[in-house]
């Protein structure tokens, strides 16, 4: 179900690719809360990659609450509604802060204006909508 | 206190033919943490595979030491307790002329508080290795399984790997990562191998050292040297040529190319400080890091070469 | 004399190529069945050695492989020496035979000098078993193999050098007995029946004869063959110690042929030098209680002095295999 993808040559680290993938399967509404995940081996094992990365990734995840591990029972993706709402709204913007500089500063350097950025960001998150809303089951098929 | 699966300490391994000293190992400094996959990473005659022998009791040092579990691996008793949490495939894959079947009912003798049938049932079927060949007919590619197979079974708390990839077709080595990575790491243990194939080890290693001469060059956690190592193409005047975090610099009709091994967000502040502009950031992957340093090191040896003559 | 030479040549190499040929093609047959029917991998249980079963399985399963091979061996020079001591029983009378002064004396002297030639061929065969003792502890797949596991260095040496040796030894005491006893069997206690002195019948051409004579009335039986046992243990010992030697430090098992060609010297300048020996090397040879040809033996003290340069051989090869690259 979940596919995972690891590119080893891209030089941006193992576990920040795995962190940001299931971030986004999650997102895009692949990955729903309380799904569960496969084990940290079988993970390894399955993608050829070191097992203490993917405890890395996980664990930063777990840090983060966007998944939750049930001792001697598995990982599984938290709640979407129970992580959200709980956290502070700056906390949730403090988080976000350094990817919004990392834009920031990429599209100065490539002399790109402030309103294709957010053009740009808008289409990104419209299509992630999009995404969760053909996936997610009681949204399509019952009302009709 | 970490303990170390393998541990060297100014080692030394030199070998005279005639009256030609060469320097196999030149003072080498290694530390493998356990319960990780490090892989010792170097040009052909680097030293990896004497500093395999080295660990494996098959060679003595010349002077220093090195440690296996904070053992002596080559003298006895100390020896024994070393070699029975230790599987090995050596360099030339022979561990003796005999078929796959053969080879692994003696080799289950010598491990029989760890040794799996189970296991080794399944690394023959993963690798799809012919038991009954007789040894003069098994190809390379089946000798290193045979191999794999014996030193797997083992379930030993240190696998020693000496370029086990020798021979695999892609298919067979995609299954023997997953070997590696599925059976071989639980509990703690740990894989040390060596390679010149950089694809393969960047994916299941944590560890990286990277030899050359005899020396290591660079060692650490991999996404800490991912991470530590960028590219940057940078315009504008007065460039800076020193820096404790350069590793090269290479200058180009328009631009300057910086190699960093440190901290490169902090180089590339001051740079945009001074006014200058980063035209390109780009991390770099493992087979550019090593090939970056590899030449970096030639040209210094080179240079000390041309301050001796 | 060459058809007969050629003939009894055969008889001895028979059983063992044959015992050779079969073993060898038992193997292989096992191997084709093996790779036809292509069994899942369904280990066959340790055998059960009661004697050993204080042993760690590894040193047990290493000890069990070598005294297989040590059985082999121990056949082989069992075999080996009952011919060459029972031969002169077999062959055709000599030339010279008919001046023996009874047939009797013909037969001992002819055993006895059988004995003490057979000391050659054991140079070349202690020879071979030393190098094959020694090599694969130190150089090839199988050094590595078994320094790689789990069973200390000073097991490993052990069982080899004295697998081999006991073997050696304990055949050649076998084939001494089994030839002697064949001796008795066919013609009785002929020692008994040689003639004190020397008769007069002899002309002044038959003075080798003579000497000869003279030689085997003075030779001890007893002493030739413990000289036997004593000399495959010092040449023996001296290979292993040559062969541990750090001299001899090859970069790859490819140069190992090379190596024999000038082993293959050594017995073969003993051989020349025992048969030129003057008062000299004999003195020499006697020292070292090496009985080459018949005369007055040794004394019997001088037996202690190859079983200590032996044992002084085999500590050194101990020693050295500490200190070994593989």
């Amino acid at each position: 179900m979940l596919s995972l993808r690891i590119s080893a040559s891209s030089g941006v680290p193992v576990y920040l690719q795995l962190e940001q993938q299931i971030k986004q399967a999650i997102a895009s509404g692949l990955l729903q809360s309380g799904d569960p995940l496969p084990s940290t081996r079988r993970t390894a094992a399955d993608l050829r990659i070191n097992p203490n990365t993917v405890a890395r990734a996980f664990q930063n995840l777990e840090r983060e609450g966007v998944i939750r591990t049930v001792p001697g029972g598995g990982t599984f993706v938290a709640s979407v509604a129970s992580l959200a709402p709980g956290l502070l709204k700056a906390e949730k913007l403090r988080r976000l802060r350094p990817l919004a500089e990392q834009l920031a500063v990429e599209a100065s350097q490539l002399q790109l204006p402030a309103t294709d950025v957010h053009k740009l960001l808008d289409a990104a998150l419209n299509d992630l909508a999009k995404a969760r809303r053909t996936r997610t089951p009681n949204s399509s098929g019952d009302d009709q | 206190m970490t303990t170390y699966a393998i541990q060297t300490n100014a080692l030394v391994k030199t070998y005279s033919l005639g009256n030609k000293k060469t320097h196999a190992v030149d003072g080498l400094n290694l530390n493998v943490s356990e319960g990780s996959i490090y892989g010792l990473l170097g040009r052909n005659s680097a030293g990896k595979t004497t500093t395999i022998r080295m660990a494996m009791g098959l060679a003595h040092p010349t002077s220093g030491d090195i440690k296996v579990f904070g053992l002596n691996p080559a003298r006895d008793p100390e020896r024994i307790d070393v070699l029975r949490q230790v599987g090995y495939v050596p360099e030339d894959k022979m561990l003796a002329a005999l078929s796959a079947r053969k080879l692994l009912e003696l080799n289950r003798n010598f491990y029989p508080e760890t040794w799996s049938d189970d296991l080794a049932r399944k690394v023959i079927k993963r690798l799809e290795l012919p038991l009954d060949t007789a040894f003069m007919k098994l190809s390379l590619g089946n000798k290193t399984k045979s191999a794999l197979a014996c030193a797997i079974a083992q379930r030993s708390r240190l696998l020693i790997l000496d370029e086990p990839t020798t021979g695999l077709d892609p298919i067979a080595l995609d299954e023997l990562l997953r070997l590696l990575v599925e059976d071989c790491t639980a509990e703690g243990r740990t894989i040390f191998l060596s390679t010149h194939q950089l694809a393969e080890i960047e994916q299941i290693a944590d560890h990286i050292g990277i030899m050359d001469r005899g020396r290591i060059l660079l060692e650490g956690p991999l996404d800490d040297i991912r991470s530590s190592f960028r590219r940057l193409t940078v315009t504008g005047a007065a460039l800076p040529t020193s820096h404790p975090g350069i590793l090269s610099t290479r200058r180009q009709a328009h631009a300057t190319q910086y190699i960093l091994q440190s901290a490169p967000e902090a180089f590339a502040q001051d740079l945009i400080a001074n006014g200058a502009t980063i035209v390109e950031s780009n991390p770099m992957s493992l087979n550019e890091i090593f090939l970056e340093l590899c030449r970096t090191s030639e040209s210094t040896a080179a240079d000390r070469e041309e301050e001796f003559a | 004399m060459i058809a007969h030479l050629s003939l009894s040549f055969l008889t001895f190499m028979l059983p063992i190529v044959a015992a050779a040929v079969w073993k060898i093609r038992s193997i292989l047959r096992a191997a084709a069945k093996a790779e036809q029917d292509a069994l899942p991998f369904v280990p066959t249980p340790q055998p059960e050695a009661a004697l050993l079963r204080g042993l760690p399985s590894a040193r047990r399963i290493f000890l069990l492989q070598h005294l297989k091979v040590a059985g082999s061996l121990y056949a082989v020079m069992a075999w080996t020496i009952a011919f060459i001591f029972t031969l002169p029983l077999f062959t055709v009378a000599s030339a010279n035979s008919d001046k023996w002064f009874n047939h009797s004396a013909y037969l001992w002297y002819s055993f006895i000098v059988g004995a003490s030639h057979s000391t050659q061929f054991f140079f070349t065969m202690v020879l071979f078993s030393g190098i094959a003792v020694i090599m694969p502890m130190r150089f090839g797949p199988e050094a590595r193999f078994y320094r790689t596991r789990p069973i200390p260095v000073s097991f490993v040496f052990w069982t080899k050098v004295l697998s081999v040796l006991t073997a050696m030894i304990a055949g050649a005491a076998t084939g001494i007995a089994l030839a002697f006893a064949i001796l008795v069997a066919l013609h009785g206690p002929i020692w008994h029946n040689l003639p004190a002195t020397i008769p007069r019948l002899l002309g002044p051409d038959d003075s080798d004869v003579a000497q000869l004579y003279a030689g085997l009335l003075v030779t001890s039986a007893h002493s030739i063959f413990l000289s036997i046992l004593t000399t495959i243990t010092l040449f023996f010992s001296l290979v292993v110690f040559l062969g541990s030697a750090p001299v001899l430090r090859l970069r790859s098992n490819a140069a190992l042929p090379l190596l024999m060609i000038p082993a293959a010297f050594v017995p073969l300048a003993i051989v020349i030098i025992s048969f030129s020996s003057n008062g000299g090397t004999s003195y020499f040879f006697r020292t070292l209680y090496i009985y080459l040809s018949l005369g007055p033996p040794p004394p019997l003290i001088y037996a202690l002095v190859p079983i200590a340069l032996a044992a002084i051989c085999i500590t050194g090869a101990r020693l050295f295999t500490n200190h070994q690259d593989i």
